[in-house]
């Protein structure tokens, strides 16, 4: 069965971390090859496999929704439509590929869906009432904040490509073919989004504004 | 070392970050307040929020009970092979029917460098088409982008290889030339949609408009092969526009396959 984290490792300096990540690389390597191997039995109609791939998945691709969308209920929305846009499309897996961008690449997808149809249903709410602004806590400012609201004020593109990397797991490879995009761009995004974190967090610990351009998808 | 580099040793690192980054990165750290900020707030606990175990639990019976066994898409040479040769089929088809005049008033190097440029547009909008159909394929080029770096570097081709020059019957020849293509366009896309519906189009618009564009493609290459009028503004504006009418088709078919598919997922159960 799988471990909840599917994440490739590269290897340390010293020989302490090294070890350590050897036998970290070689738990998630096997991973891979299960997951891999889960999705072939998956496309057999293997009845056990649905259940490993979806316990597998899914907190990450939670977290990965909930880092991109705002609610909870749309994150949960998200992942079941997720899974079976997954089911609808799992012939076009090809097995011994790595599984991991063919998921992603759906999550994505299914993302900007949900949120044209989220952005067209509220093009025809009308407010009835102005709702008090949730009063936002104080967190101390030598805190650091959590990952989701870390990236919250990046642009959705750099939110993504963070997102990936660091809950999906998925390495730049990866993160270029669930996006469409090279790798070079895959890396652009991810530079700019670490140095717009970098001024976010000095702006933060110096008490200056907070940016809140949240472009959305 | 310097902050650029801690950057791309972060690319490389996915959870818990700090105690895997090398030696030179952790020295960097402790001198740079910035980066050692960005490594922490990396490090801090990604939202624990896990699925509800009622979600789960239903989307693994709703899994279970709809599976059927299903044969994985073939491997992605098969299906450019297959565009390749419904390309050159068709095209032989439409100049062996209408006629090869062009050839023979084009010189080499014309005939040579359209067809070679026709046959590279082609080759990467079916590269890229069939890596569209299934999900998480690699991208040399970004598929947004190709329907409109392949019409450019046409024109571009097409007016450094042909001169302008003056032309009595534009309208009348130039209408001639686009009722002439056009059909042919529209006879290729429909073996094209036929093999691109096998695998799963994520995005309707974009693999519409490069699927359209390389049926229209089609159509200019036989006008190439076909239409003995050499003169740049005919050619661009006439032979190129069948291949610019089959993906703005293209992207109007995707962007109602989306529409309709919306439609069927609002639609009450």
């Amino acid at each position: 069965m799988f471990s909840g984290g599917v994440t490739p490792h590269r290897a340390p300096a010293n020989s302490l971390a090294m070890e350590t990540s050897l036998l970290e690389s070689a738990v998630s390597q096997r991973s891979f090859v299960d997951l891999d191997r889960w999705m072939e039995r998956y496309q057999q109609a293997d009845p056990e496999a649905p259940a490993s791939l979806v316990g597998a998945l899914s907190p990450a691709l939670l977290r990965f929704f909930k880092c991109q969308v705002a609610s909870r209920e749309q994150a949960d929305d998200l992942l079941q439509e997720t899974w079976l846009r997954i089911h609808r499309v799992r012939h076009t897996y090809r097995p011994g590929e790595p599984v991991l961008p063919w998921i992603y690449a759906i999550a994505r997808r299914v993302r900007v869906d949900g949120y044209r149809r989220t952005r067209r249903i509220t093009a025809h709410e009308t407010a009835m009432e102005i709702l008090p602004e949730p009063r936002l806590r104080a967190e101390p400012r030598d805190r650091l904040p959590e990952f989701e609201a870390l990236i919250a004020p990046l642009p959705g593109a750099q939110r993504e490509v963070v997102t990936m990397l660091k809950v999906g797991g998925l390495s730049l490879e990866e993160v270029a073919c669930a996006t469409s995009c090279t790798v070079g761009a895959v890396k652009q995004k991810a530079h700019r989004a670490y140095k717009r974190l970098r001024k976010l967090l000095k702006n933060r610990s110096e008490g200056g504004p907070q940016e809140e351009d949240n472009e959305l998808p | 070392m310097n902050c650029r580099d801690v950057d791309r040793s972060l690319m490389g690192h996915d959870k818990s970050v700090a105690a895997q980054l090398p030696a030179q990165v952790q020295e960097h750290l402790l001198a740079c307040d910035r980066c050692r900020k960005l490594v922490r707030a990396l490090d801090s606990s990604v939202g624990a929020d896990e699925p509800s175990p009622e979600i789960l639990r239903q989307l693994e019976q709703t899994l279970a009970t709809e599976s059927r066994p299903v044969r994985p898409l073939a491997p992605a040479r098969y299906f450019f092979a297959a565009i390749a040769a419904i390309f050159v089929l068709i095209v032989a088809a439409s100049v062996y029917r209408l006629g090869a005049f062009a050839i023979s008033v084009m010189s080499p190097v014309q005939s040579i460098t359209i067809l070679c440029a026709l046959a590279a547009s082609a080759g990467l909008l079916a590269y890229s088409l069939v890596h569209q159909m299934a999900p998480g394929s690699p991208h040399r080029f970004p598929p947004k982008l190709l329907p409109v770096a392949v019409v450019g570097l046409l024109a571009i081709v097409m007016a450094g290889l042909f001169q302008f020059q003056h032309e009595g019957d534009f309208w009348s020849s130039g209408w001639a030339c686009l009722r002439v293509g056009s059909p042919i366009g529209f006879v290729a896309a429909v073996p094209f949609w036929l093999l691109l519906r096998q695998g799963a189009i994520l995005s309707p618009r974009v693999t519409g408009a490069a699927a359209g564009l390389l049926a229209g493609l089609v159509g200019t290459t036989a006008l190439e092969i076909h239409c003995p009028i050499l003169d740049a503004s005919h050619i661009l504006t006439w032979h190129l526009s069948v291949a610019i009418l089959g993906a703005v088709i293209g992207l109007a078919a995707g962007f109602a396959s989306e529409a309709a598919e919306r439609h069927l997922r609002s639609a009450p159960r």
